[in-house]
């Protein structure tokens, strides 16, 4: 054991060097690992779950985008309708007032060219009667008697168609 | 005079029938330094690290992604022991670098040439793993701890199991393992050990028998690399000795 004693090994040392190891070992297990441990497994787990409540929140805000898409959508589509269909009303109003319009203007010339119609009836007739007059004056005065039924009627066919001719 | 290492560490004084070496002094303030920056670190635990919590963690964290990469779900219970390993080691290898170390002390006469006048010099302190009683100590507590842990994960008889067999040929190789395993307290502790103590001694010659200035610094450098070696490849073989270990054998 020359070599050991060269060495200086001596057994309490051995000994007390053991000791001192242990006393780190423990000191720095409680003290050391363990805390840094817990810290470095508390972060993972706080990241991990902050990663999951991320994915989360970003399905969320998809989902919340979609609705808001749909709901925009649905409102463009509404007022898309509303629009149509008051385009439509719009027309079909329009489309009434006219043909309306069209019936009034239609019934005042009917009546008018009836009105007319019968005016120029009535003046023909006055006018007949006043050409009539005149010719039995002139007859009288030609004449210097008054023509019998007959001769009168026969007269008075033959002037009238002769003037009807002549205004028409 | 030539000042030289002396192969064993000096004692300075002594406690009842404890003598105090000088690296058992500066164990001591290794083991102070390593308590103070510990409970420094984890004073005040935040959720956003900051300063010395951010360090801790970033070397926790390291050594946790090592550890498990070999040892699996036995990381929880290895990690302390291996990271202790290598911070111990490392801080006492880095304060050995630290000048004071090895430089001051005292003279006392020599037993040898107290005639002649002769005064050998003895530091106040000594670089821990350049003292063979360090380096042993932190072997055996390694190879304890393996087969504590090895009797703990496999049962009495699974370990024993390991060791002894029925079969002549597996009795053999139990046989060279139980050899191995004493072989692995030598190897551990003369490894730390050699390595320190040779840097010791070149640093001291460096700056002694050379010349003091500019010319040690890149053995410093050198001593800087060793002293992280060092540490790394004890940590390391203890975590492979005690996964071998507490694996489940084959046969």
């Amino acid at each position: 054991m020359e070599i050991l004693k060269n060495f200086g090994i001596q057994p309490t040392l051995l000994l007390a060097q053991i000791v001192n190891f242990l006393i780190i070992l423990f000191l720095l297990k409680k003290f050391f690992y363990k805390p840094i441990t817990k810290a470095l497994e508390d972060r993972k787990k706080k990241i991990e779950e902050s990663l999951v409540n991320a994915q989360l929140i970003e399905e969320k805000l998809a989902k919340t985008e979609e609705q808001t898409n749909q709901i925009l959508e649905q409102a463009k589509n509404d007022a898309q309708n509303l629009i149509s269909g008051a385009k439509e009303e719009a027309q079909r109003i329009a489309d009434q007032a006219t043909a309306e319009a069209r019936q009034t203007i239609d019934q005042t010339v009917v009546e008018a060219k009836s009105q007319i119609e019968a005016q120029k009836v009535q003046m023909q007739k006055e006018l007949e009667q006043q050409i009539l007059n005149l010719v039995v004056d002139v007859v009288k005065k030609v004449l210097g008697r008054t023509l019998k039924d007959k001769e009168r009627h026969q007269l008075t066919q033959k002037a009238i168609l002769e003037i009807t001719k002549q205004v028409q | 005079m030539e000042p030289h290492v002396s192969l064993a560490a000096e004692k300075i004084f002594q406690i009842g029938p404890i003598p105090i070496t000088n690296s058992i002094l500066t164990t001591w303030i290794v083991t102070l330094i390593l308590i103070f920056i510990a409970r420094l670190a984890t004073r005040r635990i935040t959720a956003v690290p900051k300063g010395l919590q951010n360090i801790a963690e970033f070397a926790i964290e390291t050594f946790q992604e090592l550890v498990s990469s070999i040892a699996q779900e036995k990381t929880k219970v290895f990690l302390p022991i291996v990271a202790t390993f290598f911070f111990f080691i490392l801080l006492g290898n880095y304060l050995g670098l630290m000048p004071g170390i090895g430089s001051v002390g005292f003279f006392l006469p020599s037993e040898a040439s107290v005639q002649e006048g002769h005064k050998i010099f003895v530091p106040l302190f000594r670089s821990i793993n350049s003292d063979l009683n360090t380096t042993v100590a932190l072997a055996l507590v390694s190879l304890i701890t393996t087969h504590y842990l090895a009797v703990k994960y496999l049962g009495i008889r699974g370990y024993l199991g390991k060791f002894f067999n029925i079969n002549p040929i597996f009795l053999f190789v139990g046989l060279l393992e139980i050899i191995g395993e004493f072989t692995k307290v030598l190897s551990l502790s003369f490894r730390l050990f050699g390595n320190i103590f040779a840097g010791e001694v070149l640093l001291t010659t460096a700056s002694t028998k050379l010349f003091a200035f500019i010319v040690p610094i890149p053995f410093y450098f050198l001593e800087i690399l060793v002293g992280f070696v060092q540490a790394l490849i004890f940590a390391m073989l203890t975590l492979v000795f005690m996964v071998i270990l507490t694996e489940k054998s084959e046969h």
